[in-house]
């Protein structure tokens, strides 16, 4: 379970999070927010990746000293370099995270193809793809994924909706928070829809 | 074709002329914003010392024309302001073709008219063109027959601008190329050099794109920072050119005046430290925009720590180049010279405004204490 306890988050003189307190205990849960409520943002931070003002986020009960460690998050906030290749990418952050070559993945979202072109070249659904290529190998227990449907196609959607649906079979105490505008197919395959 | 026809094509001409002149306007403006941003100091002092850089420029093209004596060194000189060239061009290259909204362009004219307007403001850009155009005008027809090399160079300087817009990768080659036969201690005149440069420029086009990126195998930092400057050249580029313009400087000024030489080492250090440490402002760009990446990867420290190792390297490869080939330095003034990019690492890094200050108030003060 993640817990978020008195949260403040501002930007300049933007507060977004106010003593905001929170608790996921589904294990799929799906955040549903307007544009510019900070979805992306709580993620942000529940990965470590962005410091908040006050507050902490606990998973299972405990503060994460290395969240990174055990949180796996695909989200457009986090540039990926746009002058490698998807699979200079791949390769770069599978030497540095002692992962394997996630060859069924690559193969999974027919990207196999894609491999070789530049970060920058790839149309905005197959950047999202390596996004979740990168997040998905790492088989953390914790996965964060910000509108993980938005640009794929059909199949893809479909590939990652069945990839979900097992990717905590052997996580007790794993658990997936995706934010998505379209909720839908998440919910079919039962994500809990929870409101920011 | 009826005269309302050529009325009107002539018109659309003109629409399309004013719109490319406004773009180049425009995005001339900003870059002469960022290079302002980036240090109003220095366009003080450099600005100051504008009239001389133009002078040097002449003097430079003298050089060149009247080489009959030292073909090599014409050669080398003539290497030189092509490489300087280049790196004006490459910076100006976005705001000569519109590059944004070039896709734009093609929906609204022929393509023929772009190139004719590329060429209009490529040779508007051209500074250096036009320098050797009105040293050209000037040259009486004996002057001609003892420097028939000089058409050959305007030919370049008129060639590479054009490759810059186009081929950029054969201008890179054929810079290699050039400055392979520059350096070979070879008794040839003028004429074959500038004959010979334009062979192997044309040799250069006629290259396969090589690329080197995509056969580099990117899994650690190392060949992360590596690829980034494969594919960035431009960023080493114009200062390496820089740089070489400080070594010949100093080697010519050590030659006429050896009794100033302590002077022209601070100065040269001064211009080392300057063009290597400022390599940091573009590793500290990078940094900051794949921090996240590297932070998901858990590796934001090392990724931290290895932003200045680019222009650390730089400054030792730089210093032992100059003493290597231009002259000998105090060790005195060589390690103060070490502390002195630190300092200002440190400063491109945390109060990147002081940086064009605190490098003036060093030079300064190095200047003072030698005085």
């Amino acid at each position: 379970m993640i817990e978020v306890i008195g949260l403040h988050k501002q930007f300049a003189d933007n507060i977004l999070y106010k003593d905001y307190s929170i608790s996921f205990t589904a294990p799929r849960v799906c955040i549903e927010a307007p544009n510019g409520q900070g979805k992306t943002t709580l993620l942000m931070m529940l990965a470590g990746l962005e410091q908040a003002q006050r507050g902490q986020v606990l998973f299972s009960g405990k503060v994460l000293s290395e969240p990174y460690k055990q949180v796996a998050i695909a989200s457009d906030r986090i540039a990926l370099p746009e002058f490698l290749t998807a699979k200079q990418i791949i390769n770069l952050s599978a030497k540095a995270l002692s992962c394997h070559w996630p060859m069924g993945l690559i193969d999974g979202f027919n990207f196999t193809e894609f491999l070789n072109t530049r970060f920058d070249a790839l149309s905005s659904g197959n950047q999202k793809k390596c996004q979740l290529i990168l997040a998905l190998m790492r088989d953390a227990p914790y996965l964060l994924l910000d509108e993980p449907s938005a640009a794929l196609d059909q199949t893809s959607i479909q590939y990652l909706l069945d990839l979900l649906d097992k990717y905590l079979v052997d996580k007790a105490h794993g658990q997936i928070i995706i934010t998505c505008h379209e909720p839908a197919p998440f919910i079919e395959h039962g994500f809990e829809c929870m409101p920011l | 074709m009826s005269k309302l026809v050529i009325s009107s094509t002539i018109t659309q001409y003109r629409a399309f002329m004013d719109y490319r002149y406004q773009a180049y306007k425009i995005e001339l403006t900003q870059l002469l914003q960022q290079l302002k941003n980036f240090g109003l100091l220095f366009l003080v002092v450099l600005g100051s010392a504008m009239l001389g850089m133009i002078l040097l420029l002449f003097l430079g093209l003298g050089k060149i024309i009247d080489s009959s004596e030292a073909p090599q060194y014409g050669a080398q000189m003539a290497w030189l302001y092509l490489l300087l060239q280049s790196v004006m061009l490459s910076a100006m290259k976005s705001a000569i073709k519109n590059s944004q909204q070039r896709l734009f362009q093609y929906t609204i004219v022929r393509s023929t008219w772009l190139a004719c307007m590329d060429i209009k403001l490529l040779l508007l850009s051209n500074a250096w063109l036009l320098a050797s155009a009105v040293i050209a005008l000037d040259l009486t027809f004996t002057q001609w027959l003892r420097a028939p090399h000089f058409i050959l160079f305007m030919l370049l300087q008129f060639g590479l601008g054009v490759l810059c817009l186009y081929k950029p990768r054969a201008l890179i080659y054929g810079l290699g190329f050039t400055a392979v036969l520059v350096l070979l201690p070879i008794n040839i005149t003028s004429l074959v050099y500038h004959s010979s440069f334009i062979v192997l420029f044309a040799l250069s086009m006629l290259l396969p794109v090589f690329l080197l990126n995509d056969r580099l195998s990117v899994n650690s930092l190392f060949t992360f920072w590596l690829s980034f400057f494969i594919q960035h050249c431009w960023v080493l580029v114009w200062r390496v050119a820089l740089l070489l313009c400080v070594f010949m400087a100093t080697t010519t000024l050590l030659l006429e005046r050896a009794d100033l030489a302590a002077i022209f080492s601070v100065l040269a250090l001064a211009f080392i430290v300057l063009f290597t440490s400022s390599l940091q402002f573009d590793c500290g760009k990078l940094h900051d925009k794949y921090s996240l990446f590297f932070q998901a990867n858990n590796q934001q420290r090392w990724f931290f720590i290895s932003q200045f190792i680019p222009s650390c390297l730089f400054f030792f490869i730089t210093l032992l180049s100059y003493l290597l080939f231009v002259a000998k330095i105090g060790w005195l003034l060589l390690s103060l010279s070490v502390v002195w990019c630190a300092v200002q690492l440190y400063i491109a890094q945390k109060k990147p405004a002081h940086y064009a200050l605190a490098w003036m108030v060093i030079t300064g003060l190095l200047l003072a204490l030698i005085a």
